[in-house]
């Protein structure tokens, strides 16, 4: 459902993540240093799943479908424990909160990540700023 | 966490060139691919006049200096809090930082409490926030 017809508490998801080798790949040369490279043959950097989460929920808020601006203000985001490419993750959305202020709408978006057996890996929490161009 | 650290301790600056080529193979890793990032037509829409780059790009940056400061720590098991300040165009540097601001024991583990950010050459900020690591 889109973010302007969206009541707060709205789910989204769940999103399997899919972490393909090639993705991997590309993430890591993006992001990362060359040193820390060996690191990822057995795990994920840890914002990977963010990012991926992050994609499908502006897929289904339909941010840039609806003629808005939209601005990444803030990002939170923990985890538990390690995060392998070989895991199943499930990433589950909520619009926590959504407020005009003025001619803008601020955007809360929470995620908790789980695995296959629904055991919390992580969280997250997007705040986004909806402004008409 | 490397046995010199302390609070106060400063981690290395890093300089970063945020090129468009970056930016696309990052809407490509991450399924992003708000015209904003990649087309420069739409982009001269919107009040950047240009296209940046993803916020998440520069924050995945951001997040493997703790990588790099805590190697055997920071994958598994933190937290980060970022508000983005500005936006960053294609072609420009980033640099980002880091300290130390506490380091709290409790028993075997301890908690090294961090102020991090990115800012660009000029001085302004990018992304500024605070990070927690347990080592």
């Amino acid at each position: 459902m889109n973010v302007l017809d969206a009541e707060v508490g709205q789910t989204y998801g769940p999103y399997e993540l899919k972490f393909d080798n090639n993705k991997i790949k590309e993430y890591i040369n993006c992001v990362t240093f060359l040193e820390n490279k060996e690191l990822y043959s057995e795990y994920l950097p840890p914002f990977f799943p963010v990012a991926l989460a992050l994609s499908e929920l502006i897929e289904d808020l339909k941010l840039f479908q609806l003629g808005l601006e939209a601005v990444h203000s803030g990002q939170e985001a923990s985890w538990e424990r390690e995060i392998s490419p070989k895991m199943n993750i499930f990433a589950k959305g909520k619009l926590s909160s959504k407020k005009y202020i003025r001619k803008s709408l601020f955007l809360v978006i929470s995620v908790e990540y789980n695995d296959l057996n629904n055991q919390l890996i992580g969280s997250s929490i997007s705040r986004i700023i909806l402004n008409e161009k | 966490m490397k046995n010199d650290m302390y609070k106060g301790y400063k981690f290395r600056e890093n300089k970063i060139l945020i090129d468009q080529k970056k930016i696309d193979l990052y809407a490509k890793a991450s399924g992003d691919n708000n015209p904003i990032h990649l087309n420069e037509e739409y982009a001269q829409t919107t009040s950047y006049g240009k296209r940046i780059a993803h916020g998440m790009l520069t924050l995945g940056i951001l997040s493997e200096i703790l990588v790099k400061e805590f190697p055997k720590s920071w994958y598994k098991k933190g937290n980060i809090k970022v508000r983005f300040t500005a936006p960053v165009f294609p072609s420009e540097y980033i640099i980002t930082y880091g300290e130390i601001i506490s380091i709290i024991e409790f028993g075997e583990k301890k908690i090294a409490k961090c102020n991090i950010g990115c800012k660009k050459i000029d001085g302004t900020d990018i992304i500024t926030g605070k990070a927690e690591i347990v080592v």
